[in-house]
């Protein structure tokens, strides 16, 4: 909306600066942030009375210590938000944009289905299924790695004998270390399939997810807006893909979302995530990362997801195949409050702090090639 | 318009006759009907029902097809793909055939057809009655699920677990050729069968078999019993050994190696009082002539001996679902049979292929020779065996189908189902029992009768060669306080080739038990060397737990250990204490602590602890200062020096309260709970 303003005035100078990025971008993030704060309270009430979260089941043990009873799926105030500000701040003439929205509706959409049966069931295993699940995830995953192979849309433009969309980037490294073509459409489906759901596990403390979460949309921004930038890609030697930068205009947004949420999440939180807002945001920043071919930097700064992830998923082969565990509890998070006994807020502040170094490493990785 | 009524269900002899049994009471009352059956190719369907139906192939009204089916997980690809298949074929064949009625007594085989059957109802593509049959007294898994889509449940034991709208008790339906053959006995056919068999009229007879493949169990029990059993001159048995080309197991040469073991302790007329057969043809006969039967718990062998009114004693089967001796049990709550449960050895290696399911035999020879020497107890049994069985079960199923495909107005009237007592322990998985048996912890109220299921449901679930069950077992038996198994948790506790769960938990299970004595000790010890982390923190925990409340409640007696065992464990426990897992390391204070003489011993190490970074270990050693001063080890003068200046008081957890819930906590609880 905001280009299309500037447009309306082509010879107001003043005008002009409303089609910047950087201004958009800034713009989006204190207009999602704003909102989100304003949108709290009304959310939250309409979570609860709509059921969206879990009932004591006797009054006996209803305790004064345990969180139960909190609304959840808050991801809605991150959606909405979001969509308010892309819609308001982003160039909606971008492709890029709109993978992103369609990002948000499957993944979002996944998560909501698994609310829902959760708030209905009310309990907490009785979610959707795992197929049901992974099936939509294996389809995007398709989706993005098809694009990205074919260059539709030209994307992934190459640049004179290189080819960039089936390129694999390592950090650290300047050029592409391979190329594997027709095999993208595969690794599509495990990033697609992966990332959404090791951003899923980490889901389980407050505010556990909001900051990393801030932090990798922090690094994919600046990335983006060096790759859609003419002048600095070419100074940093990144391929540069024009129409890039309307992606660090969402990343701005989210941003901004991340930090209205954990107005409200922060420990102790009125509301959770949600599978909808897990799913979600890993969802948006798979894609964003996969468009950018940033997938091996977002690994660092997304190291705690991965962490998490690896962790979930080593600690239930361990279970199944020697009858032992490696962890004291899985996701980590979980050993560190519940074993170690190791008060909420302390888990929640380290691994944000972690994520700060993780985001500063990634960075790094722009200079040192 | 001519009917077509299709029978599903099939893989072993025991789900496709109770299907023959219903369609030759249909075959009556539908002389003109077509019959379909669907089974899997190469099972016992395939050789059963061609015979079975012998005059309706003639007649062109029967027909024989297969469709693709596997047992096992759905989650693995291929069983996937084949109940897919099938799926796809049964869809197919419903679609083109269109039966009427869908009968089935489930097993895998019936899966195709009956999610097929079920899914085009629920779209009203098919217009078929489904009617399921249920041969045991414990749903099968197919049955389970397909119970939503029937139209009516009909089922063999009184008793088993339905829900009441869908469900009939009918019986279990009996072939024709049997039914002839058999029939309550009277005293004049005894007669007659003892002399046709040339058996003397005054004797005792047992007689035991284990079907046509003939039951390892059944085979070596009885064998192995027999010196008990035949020192009464007057008792003869009669073993079934089965056929002998099974290539599993063959029950003849079994029996004879056995038979030549035991044959030093016999009676020198024992080989004439021990008869043993490979197949028997006339089963008639030998039911007629017999005092006592010994067999397994398949619905047909039961359903049998209930026909001839006999006393039994039953072994069921361990396998999938118990449902062999639930089977057994119904019979035995209702005093038709008295149950004998097999298990395998759980004190030797799960994976030993010699370590087979085997019955104790001086239990077996108590109870046979209790029985033979109460005749007016078997006469009893006999008759309430007898009563079980009803002539007209086949009929009734008929009437039942009738009633379904619309031709009978009304639904027939059935059985009336006798009152059984209630079963508290079979039937319940592991996790139900522990839950069940630690609510009675307090009370000790655990009968004979469930005390002899729960040492049932012990055996097997840690003989069992997996990493759950054996663990859970261990739990069951501290949880229960079964004195009776606590050599199993020594042994697990200590077995490195068992799963680490299961050694922890066998820790768990000595802890719960709590009972100390030398052995447990000494187990305890060894354990702190496990590889295991979650099993050194529980032989730690148990050890300092059982050495606690002996100190609380006899303390004489843990002086006498602790002069006794005292420097081992102190010296096991100072290990532990340099351990890097923090729980471990809590549990070597306590320990020393507890097993200390003197303040200067302890001291160091507490000391080396008073800035651990896990604040769980620094107040572990506030609950040793507790305890040291309670044994009178320590001034409470100088616990309150070094709390206050040496020791680290800042620490990272905290329990949170939240204070709207608790002020909604005071409107639920009218009397405040006091502060725990």
């Amino acid at each position: 909306m905001l280009i299309y303003i500037a447009n309306l005035f082509p010879n107001v100078s003043i005008m002009n600066v409303l089609s910047y990025t950087t201004t958009r971008a800034l713009f989006g993030f204190l207009l999602a942030f704003v909102f989100s704060i304003l949108m709290g309270r009304p959310v939250i009430k309409w979570l609860f009375l709509n059921g969206y979260r879990d009932y004591p089941r006797d009054f006996e043990n209803f305790s004064a210590g345990s969180k139960q009873g909190t609304p959840t799926m808050g991801g809605v105030l991150i959606a909405l938000s979001a969509l308010v500000s892309i819609v308001v701040c982003a160039d909606l003439s971008e492709i890029r944009v709109w993978l992103v929205l369609l990002s948000m509706v499957i993944f979002g959409g996944l998560g909501w289905f698994d609310d829902r049966a959760k708030a209905k069931f009310k309990n907490a295993d009785q979610g959707a299924s795992r197929i049901a699940k992974i099936i939509p995830q294996v389809l995007f995953g398709i989706l993005l790695g098809t694009m990205a192979w074919q260059n539709w849309w030209n994307l992934f433009p190459s640049s004179g004998q290189e080819s960039f969309g089936d390129a694999i980037y390592l950090p650290f490294f300047k050029g592409p270390i391979l190329h594997i073509g027709a095999l993208m459409p595969i690794f599509g489906i495990m990033w697609s399939g992966g990332i959404s759901n090791a951003v899923n596990y980490t889901d389980g403390l407050d505010g556990l997810l909001s900051v990393p979460a801030f932090f990798c949309f922090l690094v994919l921004g600046v990335f983006a807006f060096v790759m859609g930038n003419a002048f600095i890609a070419d100074y940093l030697f990144y391929p540069f893909l024009f129409g890039a930068e309307e992606l660090a205009v969402i990343c701005a947004i989210f941003m901004g979302c991340a930090l209205g949420f954990l107005w409200f999440n922060t420990y102790p939180a009125e509301v959770f995530m949600g599978d909808f807002g897990a799913l979600m945001l890993g969802g948006v920043l798979m894609t964003i990362s996969f468009l950018l071919h940033k997938e091996f930097v977002f690994l660092i700064v997304g190291g705690i997801f991965i962490f998490q992830f690896f962790s979930s998923v080593v600690q239930e082969q361990f279970l199944k195949r020697k009858g032992m565990r490696l962890f004291r509890a899985a996701p980590y998070h979980e050993g560190l409050t519940k074993n170690h006994k190791i008060s909420e807020p302390k888990v929640v502040i380290r691994f944000w702090i972690i994520a700060s170094m993780l985001a500063a490493f990634a960075l790094l990785t722009m200079k040192i090639r | 318009m001519t009917k077509k009524i299709l029978f599903t269900g099939g893989g072993t002899g025991g789900h496709v006759s109770p299907n023959i049994a219903i369609s030759q009471g249909l075959q009556k009352r539908y002389p003109e009907a077509q019959f379909h059956y669907v089974g899997k190719k190469g099972k016992s369907e395939e050789s059963m029902i061609p015979k079975a139906w012998k005059s309706l192939f003639d007649a062109g009204r029967a027909k024989l097809s297969f469709v693709s089916t596997t047992s096992g997980s759905v989650k693995k690809p291929s069983v996937l793909f084949q109940l897919g298949l099938g799926f796809v074929q049964a869809c197919a064949l419903l679609l083109t055939q269109r039966p009427d009625m869908i009968i089935a007594t489930g097993g895998y085989v019936s899966a195709p057809i009956l999610i097929a059957g079920g899914v085009l109802k629920k779209c009203k593509l098919i217009r078929s009655k489904i009617m399921l049959h249920e041969a045991n007294a414990e749903l099968g898994k197919m049955n389970r699920i397909a119970i939503r889509f029937a139209d009516r449940v009909a089922y063999s034991f009184p008793g088993t677990q339905l829900p009441a709208e869908k469900s009939r008790f009918v019986g279990y339906p009996v072939r024709e050729h049997i039914v002839s053959s058999v029939g309550v006995r009277t005293e004049v056919d005894k007669r007659a069968a003892r002399e046709t068999l040339g058996l003397p009229q005054d004797a005792k007879v047992i007689f035991a078999f284990g079907g046509s493949q003939g039951a390892r169990t059944i085979n070596r029990g009885i064998v192995e019993s027999l010196p008990m059993l035949l020192e009464d001159p007057d008792v003869i048995v009669i073993l079934g050994t089965g056929k002998q080309n099974s290539t599993v197991y063959s029950g003849k040469n079994d029996v004879k190696e056995l038979f030549e073991k035991v044959s030093p302790q016999l009676p020198t007329d024992a080989r004439e009082r021990f008869i043993q057969l490979e197949f028997i043809d006339n089963m008639g006969q030998y039911y007629a002539a017999t005092d006592l039967v010994v067999c397994r718990g398949g619905a047909g062998s039961l359903v049998e001996i209930c026909a001839n009114g006999l006393p039994s004693i039953c072994i069921p089967k361990v396998g999938a679902g118990d449902h062999q001796a639930v089977n057994g049990r119904v019979l035995e709550r209702l005093g038709a049979t008295r149950v004998i449960f097999e298990s395998k050895d759980p004190l030797r290696p799960a994976n030993d292929p010699q370590n087979v399911e085997r019955i104790d035999a001086t239990v077996f020879a108590r109870e046979a020779l209790d029985l033979l020497r109460n005749p007016e107890l078997m006469k009893e049994m006999g008759a309430i065996a007898a009563t079980q069985y009803d002539v007209a079960t086949t009929d009734k199923c008929a009437d039942l189908v009738q009633y379904l495909m619309g031709d009978s107005a009304d639904e027939p009237e059935l059985r009336e189902e006798p009152e059984l007592p209630e079963e508290t322990i079979l039937g319940k998985g592991l996790l139900g029992i522990i839950v069940y048996v630690r609510g009675l912890r307090n009370s000790n109220s655990l009968t004979d009768e469930e005390r002899r299921m729960v040492f049932y449901k012990i055996d097997n679930a840690a003989a069992a060669n997996n990493f759950v069950d054996p663990a859970r077992a261990c739990r069951l038996i501290g949880w229960g306080r079964f004195s009776e198994r606590r050599q199993i948790l020594e042994q697990f506790a200590l077995d490195g080739s068992k799963s680490p769960f299961t050694r922890r938990d066998a820790f768990v299970g000595i802890r719960l038990l709590e009972e100390i004595d030398a052995s447990v000790v000494s187990v305890c010890l060894k354990g702190f060397n496990d590889a295991y982390f979650e099993t050194v923190n529980e032989a730690a925990y148990a050890l300092f737990a059982l050495l606690n409340r002996e100190r609380i409640n006899l303390p004489e007696s843990f002086q006498d250990r602790i002069n006794q065992h005292g420097q081992d464990i102190f010296q096991a426990a100072q290990k532990l204490v340099s351990s890097k897992e923090f729980d471990i390391r809590m549990n070597g204070l306590a320990l020393l602590a507890l097993t200390c003489s003197k303040l200067s011993e302890v001291e160091p190490l507490l000391k080396q602890n008073y800035f651990h970074p896990s604040w769980q270990v620094r107040k572990k050693i506030v609950e040793c200062f507790a305890l040291l001063i309670e044994r009178g080890v320590i001034e409470r003068e100088r616990v309150r020096e070094i709390l206050t200046y040496e020791f680290l008081q800042t620490s990272n957890g905290f329990a949170v309260e939240f204070q709207l819930k608790s002020e909604i906590k005071k409107v639920f609880n009218t009397t405040p709970p006091s502060h725990t």
